[in-house]
């Protein structure tokens, strides 16, 4: 980790830039790398092996290097020298995550993973997405509720609270999100666990807003994570290296979170992969987090695609070998299809090829706690398959994705999915789930 | 050797700023007509280059690179335009609202925009209201398009239509918002004049809210259901 004021002098001090430049730039650097490194994307091969791991690690380091980051908010060149790079990946690697959260007996812990270990990775389950206040409650308890999910990845957040509508850097900001908190508690304590973890706060994001709502018998330290992440791709501002700094002196694990588009200045998986070590290691820069989730998605917004597979295996395996990061993904489907049928099969792929490349921790496990108590599952009885075996099981799911992805344009709103006085899943739903794990057997996911 | 405009349509898709450059000189030079210069070499090769984005041949940064090459042919070629030609479809201010720090999206919606041949203005990301209304005005623009990714950010975009109504420039600008959280039904309800999924989806919006005909889509464009929306009761 750099010093504070050492970034400080970089950020207001490095070489002056347009955007633009700086994006014609960097996108020409990767392709570079992506030649000199031999870097390809195979759709063969969704697990990405060893040799491949340690080239888009290295690539990354020189990426970060060369190009450095672009602080949008004085418009210069964040630098870094490779020594100082290589030193920051030494420390985590001998230094590997155990992170702890939530109270016992809500407690739990998140730790580096190897894509060996037949140790799961833990479920952080959703709730994901924007939730109304007649449902926003049942929505988070079906999650919560499931005993195997540790802990919320990101809660949802209102669209309006009344005719309040949430806006960013103002009061209402504020005041949806401390609504929203105490909503939060609420379904924990209804579920019987009310010091679970409650993740990555939401609608209050900006600096502000989120040291405003951090408070006794609310938010604190165990209960919570604060983004600090890097805007795809390679931007900085002073809003994640505030927050770092609140995250830092306050003792809050920060949520730090690599994303990258494929298809925009990145053309592809391999370099979406090299891209998102550049942008984690630039976090690690400034930032003294454990966790890091990769998400890559294309730039229509979908992911969980063949491309996003190789690109999250390639990233995570390289972490897994390089660093000491506790690495997570979004363990869900496309938001047209959520608790619909394809959203589980797209889930699985995800969970399948990520448990074998050294994921830790799954954030939005799911779209409904049934969903995530069926990725659960998917992530114990695939814990320590091997490579060439995940593969082949992830190729046989993304076949059956292929043929329901164009057929589903519509995602099942929570309340037709669960009952939400009881917070039962209703029978019609539960059963098309339910299908689908019986069709995932039949294609030799290896249920017990 | 004399120039032709089909030589700068090349240069430009081929992303060779100089050449563009120096062609668009000789050709002025040479006395080719600028408003052929302007539209069958330097706006057609722009599109050239949003066709082969299309095929999956170029990507954002050829994208962001083929504005590099066109803007100084463009600052070459308007002097020597005859009166009330100037070759664009309309011009555009664009930006992310205040709290927005996304880039990508607006800047994907710039560069379709001026592959389509509008002129587009790129005014940055976590912009104050006001800021888009005064540049607007600076700019004289049509079109005022706002970027919002975050249910924080999207009431930003009232702010903006608030702005128009009280300063009793409400008719005087098309407002156009987009972003991931955005959809027609929240264009819909604030009264923007249009909304669109993703920036190709922004270039027959805005081709008809500068009052021209998109055929089939006209009708489609009426209704939620479309990737873009604009407002039937306004336009």
């Amino acid at each position: 980790m750099i010093p504070m004021m050492d970034l400080q002098e970089r950020a207001v001090r490095g070489r002056v830039m347009q955007a633009d430049d700086f994006d014609l730039e960097f996108a020409f650097k990767v392709r570079e790398l992506i030649d000199k490194y031999g870097i390809k994307y195979d759709p063969e091969q969704l697990v990405v092996d060893d040799a491949t791991a340690d080239a888009v690690f290295e690539a990354g380091v020189e990426l970060l290097s060369e190009i450095g980051l672009y602080m949008m908010s004085s418009h210069r060149v964040v630098g870094y020298g490779e020594e100082e790079l290589r030193e920051i990946a030494r420390e985590s690697r001998e230094n590997p995550a155990c992170l702890t959260f939530g109270r016992s007996p809500d407690q739990m812990t998140l730790r580096h993973r190897k894509s060996s270990d037949s140790r799961a990775p833990v479920s952080y389950a959703g709730a994901p997405g924007v939730a109304e206040i007649d449902w926003f409650i049942p929505y988070v308890q079906s999650f919560i509720q499931e005993q195997r999910v540790v802990g919320i990845g990101i809660a949802p957040g209102l669209a309006a609270l009344g005719p309040v509508e949430p806006k960013a850097g103002t009061l209402s900001e504020v005041h949806v999100a401390l609504w929203e908190q105490e909503a939060l508690l609420e379904a924990a304590r209804r579920a019987g666990r009310p010091n679970i973890n409650l993740g990555l706060l939401c609608t209050a994001s900006t600096p502000s807003a989120t040291m405003a709502i951090m408070r006794p018998g609310l938010r604190e330290a165990y209960n919570t994570q604060i983004g600090i992440h890097i805007m795809p791709e390679q931007k900085l501002s002073w809003n994640p290296l505030l927050l770092a700094q609140y995250c830092e002196l306050w003792g809050v694990e920060p949520w730090q979170s690599s994303m990258s588009c494929i298809g925009g200045l990145c053309r592809d998986a391999a370099e979406v992969a090299v891209t998102m070590v550049a942008n984690a290691l630039g976090q690690m820069s400034y930032a003294r987090g454990g966790s890091m989730s990769y998400f890559p998605s294309h730039l229509d917004g979908t992911w969980a695609t063949r491309p996003a597979h190789w690109a999250f295996s390639a990233a995570a395996r390289a972490s897994e070998r390089h660093l000491g990061l506790a690495v997570g993904t979004s363990i869900s489907g496309i938001t047209d299809a959520w608790r619909t049928p394809l959203t589980l099969w797209q889930a699985a792929a995800v969970a399948v090829v990520s448990t074998a490349s050294g994921m830790s921790y799954a954030w939005i496990a799911g779209h409904s706690g049934l969903e995530a108590r069926l990725i659960d599952e998917i992530m114990e009885v695939t814990a320590g398959m091997p490579a060439d075996r995940a593969n082949e099981l992830a190729q046989k799911i993304m076949l059956k994705v292929d043929e329901l992805l164009p057929s589903v344009d519509k995602q099942l709103p929570f309340p037709q999915a669960y009952d939400i006085e009881t917070v039962q899943p209703k029978p019609e739903y539960e059963a098309s789930l339910l299908r689908v794990k019986e069709q995932l057997a039949k294609l030799g996911m290896p249920y017990g | 050797m004399s120039v032709s405009v089909e030589d700068i349509k090349e240069a430009v898709w081929k992303l060779q700023k100089q050449k563009a450059y120096d062609l668009v000189q000789q050709g002025i030079e040479e006395g080719l007509d600028p408003v052929a210069m302007l539209k069958a070499g330097v706006i057609a090769g722009l599109q050239t280059v949003g066709a082969k984005f299309g095929e999956g041949e170029y990507f954002l940064a050829e994208l962001v690179m083929s504005g590099k090459v066109a803007e100084p042919c463009i600052d070459l070629i308007n002097p020597h335009l005859p009166p009330n030609v100037d070759g664009m479809q309309g011009k555009v201010v664009i930006g992310a609202v205040k709290g927005d720090l996304h880039t990508i999206g607006y800047g994907l919606v710039t560069t379709q925009l001026e592959l389509a041949g509008f002129e587009v203005v790129k005014l940055g990301i976590d912009l104050d209201s006001m800021y888009f209304i005064e540049k607007a005005e600076e700019h004289r623009a049509d079109i005022i398009g706002l970027s919002a990714f975050l249910v924080t950010t999207i009431p930003y975009c009232k702010e903006v239509l608030g702005y128009l109504q009280d300063m009793n420039l409400r008719d005087k600008y098309k407002l156009i918002i987009g972003g991931t959280e955005c959809t027609a039904e929240k264009a819909d309800a604030m009264d923007a004049d249009g909304w669109a999924l993703n920036a190709v989806a922004s270039v027959p919006l805005c081709k008809r809210l500068m009052g021209q005909d998109v055929g089939d889509e006209d009708a489609k464009a009426a209704g939620h259901d479309h990737p873009w929306w604009y407002n039937s009761h306004r336009h």
